[in-house]
């Protein structure tokens, strides 16, 4: 199979390879919707923190797409090649696993200043730590695995990782780090942070 | 582009701040104008799929684009190429294509779970345009930020989808309720 053709594919081999993966995982992402309200439930227990869960959302898709597009560009390059831990994969994992760090200490800083700033009574800044850091790491770690599992099987498979990767690995992220905070969030209670 | 742990960082770090920024501040100004959310009833329920498709489209569209600059196939200098053209027209009949898709599922979804909403015409009409019109922006705004990131020497891959993602979940939830706003 020749890599280098992939993204000079037809219009209509495109709209063939995207159309239905974007549909379909719209479609899981309503139920992630569902599975949300569910557990935003629980997360109104602890004060402030519904204000930390859409940046978390975001940063979470942010940090696996962008590694997803890197594993893909190199893959297109030929940096990296399908089930082959070369340096390529372990630099794009490091950097996600760093980011995925830094990230959630960073947004735990900044909702928990937000409550401060406009008068939101909530938890204390170890408790926005714990469960950010907790969430993002757990989450970041599992995404990231998938993302690379994704992106090796639809190379393998002839479809261009490109149009299979992205858009699957947003509805993959708020549901697994929706279940990663749910878990967190009890740890947090039972722990009585 | 090989990217090196430290360069992937370096300009990653900004970005999600950036980004992250960008969702919070959007957040803020969603929240403060709530009541618009009772324009259309059910509309709550299908926000985090629309935001999710209208990123999952723009991030195939960046994906290939930014392959295609580290490849050679599309220059930033070159402002038509065949590879670009294809890319984006791909994109545009996709998005027409799943966001009439997407309206019909999720109207149906909407009856299934009692939530009280439009004509099934209206409420795909809506989605449709909302969901077209936000790609179109967008697609715009991936090209020339993709351009700009490689002409500098920044990996496209890491700026370009983190930033798209934060403008376009909120200029796609402006759209809708403006949209929503005309046709209801």
């Amino acid at each position: 199979m020749n890599s280098d053709s992939m993204p000079t594919r037809s219009i209509f081999r495109i709209i063939r390879e995207t159309a239905p993966i974007i549909v379909i995982f719209a479609v899981i992402e309503l139920a992630a919707g569902c599975l949300l309200v569910w557990v935003l439930e629980k997360i109104e227990l602890l004060p402030g923190l519904l204000i930390l869960v859409p940046g978390f959302l975001d940063m979470r898709g942010n940090i696996s797409s962008a590694f997803g597009a890197r594993l893909t560009s190199s893959m297109h390059l030929g940096f990296i090649r399908p089930y082959k831990i070369t340096r390529g994969l372990k630099t794009n994992i490091y950097a996600s696993i760093i980011l995925s760090f830094f990230m959630s200490i960073i947004l735990a800083l900044m909702a928990w200043m937000l409550c401060i700033m406009m008068n939101i009574s909530s938890i204390s800044i170890w408790a926005f730590m714990f469960i950010s850091l907790g969430t993002g790491v757990t989450s970041g770690v599992i995404l990231i695995g998938l993302a690379t599992l994704i992106s090796f099987v639809s190379y393998t498979k002839g479809l261009d990782p490109d149009d299979v990767t992205t858009p699957s690995i947003g509805t993959l992220g708020d549901i697994l780090t929706i279940l990663c905070l749910f878990v967190i969030v009890h740890l947090a209670i039972g722990l009585g942070i | 582009m090989m990217n090196s742990l430290k360069s992937i960082l370096k300009e990653s770090i900004p970005t999600l701040v950036l980004a992250a920024i960008i969702s919070l501040v959007a957040g803020l100004i969603l929240h403060a104008n709530k009541d618009f959310l009772h324009i259309l009833p059910g509309i709550l329920i299908i926000i985090p799929s629309f935001n999710q498709m209208n990123g999952a489209i723009m991030s195939v569209l960046s994906c290939r684009i930014s392959s295609a600059l580290h490849l050679g196939l599309i220059h930033p200098k070159l402002h038509t190429t065949k590879t670009l053209n294809r890319n984006v027209s791909a994109t545009y009949i996709t998005a027409i294509l799943s966001f009439i898709a997407f309206g019909i599922i999720a109207w149906f979804f909407n009856m299934a779970v009692g939530a009280s909403t439009a004509t099934l015409l209206a409420f795909t009409t809506i989605i449709f345009l909302a969901g077209f019109s936000t790609t179109v922006i967008l697609s715009f705004l991936s090209i020339i930020i993709s351009y700009i990131s490689y002409d500098k020497d920044i990996d496209p891959d890491n700026l370009v989808i983190p930033i798209l993602t934060s403008v376009g979940d909120f200029i796609g939830i402006f759209l809708l309720f403006i949209i929503a706003g005309v046709i209801i």
